[in-house]
C-alpha cells in the first residue's frame, strides 16, 4: 500500500492527545491576586500521581477514529496491480553556448565547458540534443536531425567535441537572436508535436548573463513558452573597467593632439583607481607617462590623453578582467578635400572668394583646400563627391557643364549656387532655370528700402539644427542690402530653408538623389549682405561641406564584426593586426574584423588605418536582472534532470491510480461507524 | 543605613509591648486620628530622648563679610585665629519635608486585614502630622505611573487636612513607574529639603539610580520606606493556582512548591539592588512590614536627621581645623 499524501499520516500523532489530556492534571480553578508577578515564572503543569487509565474502550474507539481519519486523508492506494514499467520519455533540448567576448574572462569559458559537460552527462540514449553557439549572431553546430540512434555515448562525445572546438570570439552578445535560433530549431523539428505532450522541450542557456547582452531586443520576439534552464556561469573576478574613445561627433571637439577617453567601471567592481598607458604593438609600454583616473563603480569618467606618435593602443591597468583593457586608436593621416569655387578669384574685400577662402574647414580628419576656377575652365566631369564634397557656383555654366554637374549631384555631391547682381539677371535666367530644372522660374531684383533681414529659418533642417538653441537662433542681425525674388508656379519645387522678413525666399534646397543643391538669393559679400561678417557663415559652410553620405570614406574606427568599407572605385587590400592581407573588390566591404586591433586599408589612392575595438556593451560584465527575461515572457527554471522527470511522471501515475481506487471513501465510512459506536459506548457510561 | 538589613529580620513581636499594634490601629477609621495616636504615643516614649534639641544645633562657620549680623560673630574663634567667622545654625529656617506616596494598584495588595496601601497611607499621615507638630513645612506627592496629586510644602492652618484628604483617595493606575514621578518631583521642588518615598518599589529598577541621584544632587535628603506585605517577603502559599497581577491583570500558573525558592531568590536580588543603589547615593532605606509598628518609621526619621546633624557638625569641625592649619602655615 502506498499513500498519495503521506504527510497526513503524521495525523496519527493526534492519538496521543486524548491520552495526554487524560493524564494531565486539570487546570486549577483557584486564583490568587498578587501584588506583582515580576519575581514569578510560570510553572509547568504536573502530571497527576494517579496515572491509571479509565475507560479503555472509549479511548481505544477514539484513537481508532483518529487513526482512520489520518489514513483517509493520506489517500492510500494499491500500487502492485497497476505497476507497469514505463520508460522515461525522450527529452529534446537545445544547448545555447555563449561565445561572446565577455566569455574570455578568467575561468568563465572553462566554467561554461564544465556546465556543458554536466548537462551532456545527464543525457540518455533517447534524448535528442542540439548545440547552438551565439555571440552577435547564432550558429547551429549540431542539429536534431544530425543525430542517429548510435547511443548516448556517441551523442555526448559529438556535442562535447563540437563545444571544445569553439572558442570565445571578440564579438558582442545578442541573446535575442540566440533564443530565436533555439526556438526556430525546436519548432522546425518534426517530432516536436509527437513528444511535446509528454515533456516540453528545453533550452539550456550557458552564458555569463552580462548586462550588455542586448536583452531589450527580446521584446520584439515571441517566445514559445519553452522553459529556459540556466546553469549559472559566474565570473570569479568582478573588478572590470573598460576604455572607450569619445569621438569628435559626440563632443564637437577638434583637438588634434588630444584624445578624449571614456573610462567606465562596472557596477559590481570594487576597485576604482585605474591607470592608462600607451603600449606599442608588442605590448610594451611606449612612454613613461601614465594617466591616473578615479572612477567609482557603476560610473564613467572622460579624461584627456595626449595622442602618441607611433603607439596605437591604450592599455588600462588596475582591474582584474583583462579581455577588454585595450583600446586601439588609429593614427589617422588627415585626408585631402577640395572646396571648389566657380567664379572670379579676385582677392578683393568685396568679392565672394575673399571671404570664402578664409573659412577654416580643415580639422583632425581632413585638410580642406579652397580652389577657385572660372566657369569657362570648370570641368564638372572630374568631380568626385568623396574628394570634392562642395562646389560653390557664382558664375553661370554652359549646358554641358550643367549636365555633368547633375551627375555629380546625383552621385552625392553638393552644390551651393549664389545669386549676385552679375549672374542673376534676365540674361542668365535660362541657366538658373536649367540648374533648378524649373521652366517657370522667374528672378527679379528685390526692391529693398533700407535692408532686409533673415527671419524665418527652418531649424529642423540638419543644416540649421546646430543653430536651434536660443542663444544662436537670432539671424535677424544679418542685414541684407540686395537680394532677388525667385518664384515658380511649381509646387514642391524646392524646400525653403530661410526666408527674409518680407517672406521672400533667401535660401532654398533641392534634393537630387543623394546630392543637395542650395541656392542663396543674395551674396555674402558686403555689397549684398552681412552674411560673411556674421558668426553664422562659417558653421553654415561647414555644415554644407560635411557630407555624411560619403563620410564613411574616412572611417577611422569601428567595432569588431562591423565591416570596413572600400569606398574607392578600385580594389583594395586590408591587412589585419596579424599582418595577413586580404583583397577586396571595389565598393565591397571587408567583413572579417574578427578581433580588435588596427587594420590597414591600402588602395591606389592611399592607405588608411582603422582601429577595430570591442563593442563597449561587452565590457559591461555585471549580471543583468533575470526578471528582465521573465518580463519578456521567458520562463526561467532549472533544467529538469531525468530523475526529476521520472518523479513527476510517477506522481502523475499515482494520482491516477488513487483516483481510480478511492480507498479513502471506505476509510471514512468506517470512521463514521466508529463515531456511532463511540457515541453509544459514551452514552452508556453516563 | 545600618538598619536596612536588620529591619527585615526584626520580629514584630519584640515591639509589641512598646508600640501600638498596627492591626488595632487600622480599625480607627479617621486617618488623622490614627496619625495623632501614633505620634503622641511616640512622643510619650521620648522623654529622655538623646536627640532632643537637634533642631537648633550648630551647623557650620562661615567667613564674615560686611553686612552680616555681628551678633553671630564667634569671638572665641576670632581670639584664636584673628579672623571673623559667623556661626551658622542648622535650624535657621523651617525644614521642608515632602512625602512621596506610591498609590499604584500593587499597593492594594494585602494578606492581612488591611492592605499595604492602608498602611502606607497611615504612615504618610503620621509623618505629615509629626512634621506639622514640629512646625515644619510638609508637602505631599502621590503617584502611580505619573504624579497624581501635589500638595506644596506649607505650614498653615488647614494644610494638614488638605494632605489627609489627598491621602484618603483610592488607588488607581495599571502599573508602577518610579522614574518619571521622581523626575517630576525633582523638577517641581526647587528648595532643598527632606524627601520621604513610601513605596513597595515593585517595579523595574532601571534608571532608578539616575532619578534618585538627581534628587540627591538637588540637595535633598532622602529616606525610602519600602512598604511590604509579609506574604511578599515570605511567600507562604501552598497550593498551585493561578496568580493574577493586581496591576496588569495578567495571569500565570504557579506551583509554590516549585516557584518559592526562585521567587525568594529573585526578590532578594531585587532588594539587594535597591540597597546597593541607596548605599551608593547615601540614602536611608528601611523596609516596613505591614505587620510592624508604625513608630519605627519615626525612629528612622530621627536617625536620618541625627545623621544629618552629625554630618554638619563634622563638616564644621573640618572647616575650623582647616582654618587652624592655614593659620599655622
Amino acid at each position: 500500500m502506498s499513500f498519495l499524501t503521506p504527510l497526513y499520516v503524521l495525523g496519527l500523532l493526534a492519538i496521543s492527545a486524548p491520552i495526554l489530556f487524560h493524564l494531565i492534571q486539570r487546570r486549577p480553578k483557584g486564583q490568587f491576586e498578587f501584588s506583582s508577578l515580576m519575581f514569578l515564572s510560570p510553572s509547568p503543569p504536573r502530571l497527576t500521581r494517579r496515572s491509571r487509565l479509565d475507560n479503555l474502550l472509549l479511548l481505544l474507539l477514539r484513537a481508532s477514529l483518529l487513526a482512520l481519519l489520518a489514513f483517509a486523508f493520506a489517500r492510500p492506494f494499491l500500487r502492485s496491480a497497476w505497476e507497469l514499467g514505463v520508460d522515461a520519455p525522450a527529452r529534446r533540448m537545445v544547448i545555447l553556448l555563449d561565445t561572446s567576448a565577455s566569455m574570455q574572462q578568467d575561468g568563465v569559458w572553462q566554467a561554461a565547458q564544465d556546465k556543458l559537460s554536466e548537462v551532456v552527462a545527464d543525457l540518455r540514449a533517447t534524448d535528442r540534443c542540439a548545440l547552438v553557439t551565439f555571440d552577435e549572431s547564432a550558429a547551429t553546430h549540431i542539429r536534431f536531425d544530425s543525430q542517429d540512434a548510435s547511443g548516448s555515448t556517441a551523442q555526448r562525445e559529438l556535442i562535447q567535441q563540437a563545444a571544445k572546438d569553439r572558442q570565445p570570439t571578440w564579438r558582442s552578445t545578442n541573446l535575442a537572436k540566440a533564443l530565436q535560433a533555439a526556438a526556430d530549431l525546436l519548432t522546425s523539428d518534426k517530432e516536436d508535436i509527437a513528444t511535446s505532450d509528454q515533456t516540453p522541450p528545453q533550452v539550456i542557456l550557458i552564458s555569463d548573463m552580462q548586462n550588455g547582452a542586448n536583452v531589450q531586443e527580446l521584446g520584439m520576439m515571441q517566445w514559445p513558452r519553452y522553459p529556459v534552464g540556466r546553469p549559472s556561469v559566474t565570473p570569479t573576478k568582478t573588478n572590470n573597467a573598460s576604455l572607450g574613445l569619445v569621438t569628435s561627433q559626440e563632443t564637437n571637439s577638434e583637438e588634434t593632439d588630444q584624445l578624449r577617453i571614456r573610462v567606465s567601471n562596472a557596477a559590481n567592481s570594487v576597485a576604482s583607481d585605474f591607470t592608462i598607458v600607451w603600449v606599442d604593438s608588442k605590448g610594451k609600454q611606449a612612454e613613461d607617462r601614465e594617466y591616473s583616473v578615479h572612477v567609482p563603480p557603476g560610473q564613467s569618467r572622460v579624461i584627456m590623453v595626449d595622442a602618441h606618435d607611433t603607439a596605437e593602443c591604450l592599455q588600462l591597468l588596475g582591474d582584474d578582467v583583462l579581455f577588454d583593457n585595450q583600446l586601439f586608436v588609429a593614427a589617422q593621416e588627415p585626408v585631402d578635400r577640395r572646396l571648389l569655387f566657380v567664379g572670379s578669384d579676385a582677392d578683393q574685400a568685396e568679392s565672394l572668394w575673399y571671404f570664402l577662402k578664409r573659412v577654416p574647414l580643415s580639422d583632425r580628419h581632413k585638410t580642406v583646400t579652397p580652389e577657385a576656377v572660372v566657369a569657362s575652365a570648370f570641368q564638372p566631369d572630374e568631380l568626385r563627391p568623396a574628394t570634392t564634397p562642395l562646389v560653390i557656383l557664382s558664375e553661370p555654366l554652359s549646358a554641358d557643364q550643367l549636365k555633368q554637374l547633375d551627375k555629380y549631384l546625383e552621385a552625392g555631391g553638393r552644390v551651393f549656387a549664389v545669386m549676385t547682381t552679375e549672374n542673376a539677371n534676365d540674361a542668365h535666367l535660362s541657366f538658373w532655370q536649367a540648374l533648378l530644372k524649373l521652366d517657370s522660374l522667374t528672378i527679379q531684383p528685390a526692391n529693398v528700402d533700407d535692408y532686409a533681414m533673415l527671419s524665418q529659418v527652418d531649424f529642423e533642417h540638419p543644416l540649421f539644427a546646430p543653430f536651434a538653441a536660443p542663444q544662436f537662433a537670432d539671424f535677424t542681425k544679418i542685414k541684407v542690402w540686395q537680394h532677388r525674388y525667385v518664384s515658380t508656379n511649381h509646387e514642391d519645387a524646392w524646400e525653403t530653408l530661410v526666408r527674409y522678413d518680407n517672406q521672400q525666399v533667401a535660401l532654398l534646397e533641392q534634393v537630387r538623389n543623394q546630392g543637395r543643391l542650395w541656392v542663396l538669393t543674395t551674396g555674402w559679400n558686403p555689397q549684398e549682405s552681412q552674411l560673411a561678417l556674421s558668426t553664422k557663415f562659417i558653421p553654415l559652410l561647414a555644415g554644407m561641406f560635411t557630407n555624411l553620405a560619403v563620410e564613411d570614406a574616412i572611417q577611422a574606427e569601428c567595432q569588431v564584426g562591423e565591416p570596413i568599407a572600400n569606398a574607392s572605385d578600385q580594389s583594395a587590400t586590408v591587412t589585419n593586426p596579424a599582418d595577413e592581407p586580404s583583397e577586396i573588390a571595389a565598393g565591397q566591404n571587408f567583413t572579417a574584423t574578427i578581433r580588435p586591433g588596427v587594420y590597414q586599408l591600402d588602395h591606389a589612392g592611399g592607405s588608411r588605418r582603422i582601429a577595430v575595438n570591442l563593442a563597449s556593451a561587452e565590457s559591461d560584465t555585471s549580471s543583468f536582472d533575470l526578471e528582465k527575461l521573465e518580463q519578456h515572457g521567458i520562463r526561467l527554471g532549472a533544467s529538469q534532470t531525468v530523475e526529476q522527470i521520472e518523479t513527476a511522471r510517477r506522481q502523475m501515475r499515482d494520482q491516477e491510480l488513487e483516483s481510480k481506487q478511492q480507498l479513502w471513501r471506505w476509510l471514512v465510512v468506517l470512521a463514521l461507524v466508529l463515531v456511532g459506536a463511540e457515541t453509544f459506548v459514551a452514552g452508556r457510561r453516563v | 543605613m545600618a538598619n536596612a538589613n536588620s529591619n527585615l529580620n526584626t520580629s514584630p513581636a519584640a515591639d509589641v509591648d512598646a508600640f501600638i499594634d498596627p492591626a488595632t490601629l487600622m480599625r480607627i477609621k479617621n486617618l488623622q486620628l490614627r496619625a495623632k495616636v501614633v505620634v503622641e504615643g511616640f512622643y510619650n516614649g521620648l522623654h529622655r530622648s538623646p536627640f532632643h534639641g537637634f533642631s537648633v544645633e550648630f551647623s557650620e562657620y562661615r567667613q564674615y563679610s560686611p553686612g552680616d549680623d555681628t551678633r553671630y560673630l564667634d569671638w572665641r574663634l576670632f581670639a584664636r585665629t584673628d579672623r571673623y567667622f559667623i556661626k551658622q545654625f542648622e535650624d535657621e529656617t523651617n525644614r521642608r519635608c515632602y512625602v512621596i506616596l506610591d498609590m499604584s494598584r500593587s499597593m492594594n495588595y494585602g494578606s492581612l486585614a488591611y492592605s499595604k496601601m492602608e498602611y502606607a497611607r497611615t504612615l504618610a499621615g503620621t509623618l505629615a502630622y509629626y512634621f506639622t507638630l514640629q512646625k515644619d513645612n510638609v508637602g505631599l506627592f502621590s503617584f502611580d505611573q505619573a504624579v497624581k496629586d501635589f500638595v506644596p510644602a506649607r505650614h498653615r492652618p488647614g494644610h494638614l487636612q488638605r494632605i489627609m484628604a489627598c491621602l484618603a483617595k483610592e488607588t488607581s493606575g495599571s502599573g508602577t513607574d518610579l522614574i518619571s514621578p521622581l523626575d517630576q518631583v525633582a523638577s517641581l521642588v526647587k528648595k532643598r529639603g527632606l524627601v520621604i518615598l513610601i513605596s513597595d518599589l515593585l517595579a523595574s529598577l532601571e534608571s532608578l539610580q539616575q532619578s534618585l541621584s538627581y534628587l540627591r544632587a538637588r540637595g535633598h535628603e532622602l529616606l525610602i520606606l519600602r512598604t511590604l506585605d509579609p506574604a511578599e517577603l515570605d511567600f507562604p502559599f501552598e497550593n498551585a493556582s493561578l496568580f493574577r497581577d493586581i496591576e496588569s491583570q495578567s495571569e500565570i500558573y504557579v506551583d509554590p512548591e516549585v516557584a518559592k525558592a526562585e521567587y525568594q531568590q529573585r526578590f532578594q536580588e531585587h532588594q539587594r539592588q535597591v540597597q546597593d543603589i541607596c548605599h551608593r547615593l547615601g540614602i536611608d532605606f528601611t523596609v516596613m512590614r505591614t505587620d510592624e509598628a508604625l513608630e519605627r518609621a519615626l525612629f528612622d526619621l530621627l536617625n536620618t536627621q541625627m545623621r544629618m546633624g552629625r554630618q554638619v557638625t563634622h563638616r564644621a569641625n573640618r572647616n575650623s581645623a582647616g582654618g587652624n592649619s592655614r593659620r599655622n602655615e
